[in-house]
């Protein structure tokens, strides 16, 4: 009669005690389990870290709650990609709008802020008498002076300040004005 | 016809006394030689000889190991009176210098009946890769079963690229990852395996009582999984000294 393998016997010996422990173990655990879920739901949420259940009956006790806890009216939406690849490109891409979508309306804005100033009404007072020539109705080109002392809407696109002036005719003229010859209207 | 199963690693931390207790667990039958420099495998005393060696590696180094060669005459006789299966447990550093007497002594050995098996084992550490080759090719030249046993306890290991490194005639078993918590740790330093095996179930409510009784659970769980693993890793070897 051949004899039984002594070293097959005792490892599959160890291998079944090893399984029986867990097996065991397992079955102390969801009786534990099995006790806690009968409790209301606030003695419940006393027991989420009970020692001696296994890590996935504290995950089902912990689900055990989940309809009992109060729920929020507001829900912010979901960003689902969450880790990996997906979530590093989605960060990149909203980092970019974001930047796309602050700096462009703010350089528009500076824009728009120079043309405004550029058309603002800058009213001026002469502080001198200022000549000028100016070509009537009838095709006559006479001389005229004005100021000190007068009012006159200052305008232009470049750094010479200038101003329109109606003639006794009614024609306006456009006359250039001496920037040293002008303060602003108090 | 007695066989000897020699468990060796020059690199010291590779799990080797491990692997001898779960040879010892495989094979209650089986006596065991420890050279070592302190006395580890304190619970099998029952069936242990123990050689201490007392040379510094460098001192071994210095000499080409004749430092090592006359503290190796006790265990040598000792293997020569074996009468069955026997684990000789050869300490870090003195697998390099004693393998090579074993293969001197290879051929009176032989006419004693006498034959060889050699169980490296392996971690992912630089040392213990590098040792093993070594130590199985110290053994090719004397008639050896050879086996070895990754173990990736702590890190995992290229099993194809080991298995290249170590030849197509070497056995290769692995220990898989494993985790015990602190206090498990501290008893299996305490007992060992044959602790496990023999005394673990009958020392639970005294486990329960010190721990507590869901941590004792744990315990007993860890404790006896982690013995099963052993062993199964060390059962190609086993079975081979067994016969």
């Amino acid at each position: 009669m051949a004899r039984e393998p002594i070293v097959d016997t005792r490892v599959t010996g160890a291998r079944r005690a090893a399984d029986e422990r867990i097996a065991r173990n397992e079955r102390t655990s969801q009786a534990r389990l099995n006790t806690l879920l009968r409790l209301p739901p606030a003695e419940r949420l006393t027991h989420l870290d009970d020692e001696d259940l296994r890590p996935e009956h504290r995950t089902i006790l912990r689900r055990s709650l989940g309809r009992h806890l109060p729920r929020s009216r507001w829900h912010l939406p979901r960003f689902q990609l969450r880790r990996g690849r997906a979530h590093r490109l989605a960060a990149r891409v909203m980092t970019s709008l974001l930047t796309f979508e602050i700096s462009v309306p703010s350089l528009l804005l500076l824009g728009w802020a120079v043309m405004a100033w550029h058309n603002t009404t800058h009213w001026m007072e002469l502080t001198r008498k200022v000549p000028f020539n100016a070509q009537g109705a009838d095709g006559v080109v006479e001389a005229y002076t004005t100021g000190p002392g007068k009012t006159v809407v200052r305008y232009g696109w470049d750094s010479i300040p200038r101003t329109l002036l109606p003639l006794q005719d009614g024609t306006l003229v456009t006359v250039t004005l001496p920037a040293d010859g002008l303060r602003p209207l108090r | 016809m007695p066989r000897i199963l020699l468990v060796a690693q020059d690199k010291g931390g590779a799990g080797k006394t491990l692997l001898v207790r779960g040879l010892a667990e495989c094979l209650p039958s089986a006596r065991l030689i420890e050279i070592e420099s302190d006395h580890r495998l304190i619970e099998l005393d029952d069936r242990l000889a123990f050689f201490p060696v007392r040379a510094a590696r460098q001192e071994i180094e210095r000499s080409g190991g004749q430092a090592a060669r006359a503290e190796f005459d006790a265990p040598l006789n000792a293997i020569a009176a074996a009468t069955g299966p026997t684990i000789v447990d050869i300490g870090a550093n003195a697998a390099a210098s004693f393998l090579p007497m074993i293969h001197t002594a290879s051929a009176r050995y032989a006419r004693r009946d006498i034959s060889f098996g050699l169980l490296v084992a392996v971690t992912s550490a630089s040392g213990a890769l590098a040792s093993a080759p070594a130590l199985i090719d110290l053994a090719r030249p004397f008639p050896a079963a050879l086996f070895a046993v990754a173990n990736e306890v702590e890190n995992p290991l290229d099993l194809k690229a080991l298995k290249t490194t170590l030849g197509k005639d070497v056995a290769l078993s692995r220990l898989a990852k494993l985790s015990l918590d602190q206090r498990a740790n501290e008893l299996l330093e305490k007992g060992g395996l044959r602790f496990i095996g023999e005394d673990l179930a009958a020392a639970e409510p005294a486990l329960s009582e010190r721990y507590g009784f869901s941590e004792a659970g744990r315990m007993l769980e860890d404790l006896t999984g982690f013995r099963a693993s052993v062993m199964e890793a060390v059962a190609p070897a086993a079975r081979w000294l067994e016969g």
